[in-house]
């Protein structure tokens, strides 16, 4: 049996320490995948721990017929849109930059650059978005991004190539150029 | 190997995040360096994947697991909801039960014949105050109604028609008058 399988069934049973596991096991990647919706450490702390309750609350709702690790990318996806759409604030570049310790140019250089690929990432449609996100920083396949946006793999590749055309479109506009 | 360009685009993530099978990654490495699509396409994707996340510290790591674990018992405790509540019937119909009865019991409760003291009979003994009547008064009337009782008959015929304590004294016989008479005297010496 697959080993998340196996938590579950530990956890559903009574044993609490299955959990523990689980959770130790996915954290990261769940905060990390927040964080890029959110680009907001409080926000994705929050957000993670909203998304491992909602992991536990469904848990018996979860029908094994995808991976675990799926399921819980669609949940964390699911509780990162539903926090966007509650918040409608956009972070500024100068709110972004504060608390840069002054004299480390390079550094305020590189962090504007980092800023810039999060605006643009920003500016994209939203499905094209998660699926940059799924495929390029959470390294899913095309089947399993396919099963966590609940969409066709045809829709994935679509969205995903989309997303990479409309990210080099604004990256120009904004007069930043990748360096091929 | 041989894969075509779309196959390449796909593989692009891979590609920078970790090892493919030498293979292909040798293929992919031809194919990238004469098309300029892909390798615009690298460059975007290793932009964004310089991005870095921010740690959030080991206290956040180490934590989450018991917050969660927390949070889901916390959950556990039954706690009232009115929604849960108003979903459940039998509780519902129980508690209007319950509240109808409660009201039926203090409106009976409430509903004690305790009359305003302005509609009580005017001649009832609760209500007449006798303690400035004194023996001689008592016998003083008795007698008037006595020597008088032929002159009230002629003089007010309307009174004694009605349905009064005049007219039923107005017909008692000179016995039964002595009769009142002593029982009132018995009364006022019992403190009646």
């Amino acid at each position: 049996m697959d080993e998340d399988l196996r938590l579950i069934e530990k956890y559903c049973s009574g044993n609490e320490e299955a959990l523990e596991e689980l959770v130790l096991k996915y954290q990261k990647q769940v905060y990390g995948l927040i964080y890029r919706m959110t680009n907001d450490i409080e926000e994705a702390k929050d957000l993670t721990q909203k998304t491992f309750l909602n992991v536990i609350k469904g848990i018996k709702d979860f029908r094994r017929e995808s991976s675990f690790k799926t399921w819980l990318y669609r949940i964390a996806i699911n509780v990162g849109l539903n926090h966007r759409k509650s918040r409608h604030e956009e972070v500024e570049l100068e709110e972004l930059l504060k608390g840069d310790q002054p004299g480390a140019l390079s550094r305020i250089i590189e962090k504007e650059r980092r800023i810039y690929i999060r605006k643009s990432l920003a500016e994209i449609p939203e499905r094209q978005r998660l699926a940059l996100l799924l495929r390029v920083y959470e390294g899913l396949s095309l089947s399993e991004t396919a099963q966590v946006m609940g969409c066709s793999e045809g829709a994935v590749k679509a969205n995903y190539h989309n997303a990479v055309k409309r990210l080099k479109e604004i990256l120009k506009v904004k007069g930043y150029e990748t360096k091929p | 190997m041989k894969l075509s360009h779309d196959e390449i685009k796909e593989l692009l993530p891979d590609f920078l995040k970790g090892p493919l099978p030498e293979e292909i990654r040798q293929t992919l490495e031809a194919h990238v360096k004469g098309c300029e699509e892909c390798r615009e396409d690298l460059s975007i994707i290793s932009e964004i994947l310089s991005v870095k996340v921010p740690d959030p510290g080991d206290l956040f790591w180490n934590t989450l697991s018991a917050k969660v674990r927390r949070s889901v018992n916390e959950e556990r405790i039954p706690r009232f909801s009115m929604r849960s509540f108003l979903f459940r019937p039998i509780p519902v119909a129980a508690a209007i039960m319950l509240s109808f009865l409660i009201i039926f019991i203090f409106t009976k409760k409430n509903k004690t014949p305790d009359m305003d003291p302005f509609f009580k009979d005017p001649f009832s003994v609760d209500v007449l105050d006798y303690s400035d009547v004194s023996g001689e008064a008592i016998q003083m009337i008795a007698e008037e109604l006595i020597q008088d009782k032929e002159f009230v008959h002629s003089s007010y015929p309307d009174v004694l028609a009605g349905n009064s304590y005049y007219r039923e004294l107005a017909f008692l016989s000179a016995e039964d008058m002595a009769g009142l008479l002593a029982e009132l005297e018995r009364e006022l010496k019992r403190g009646g």
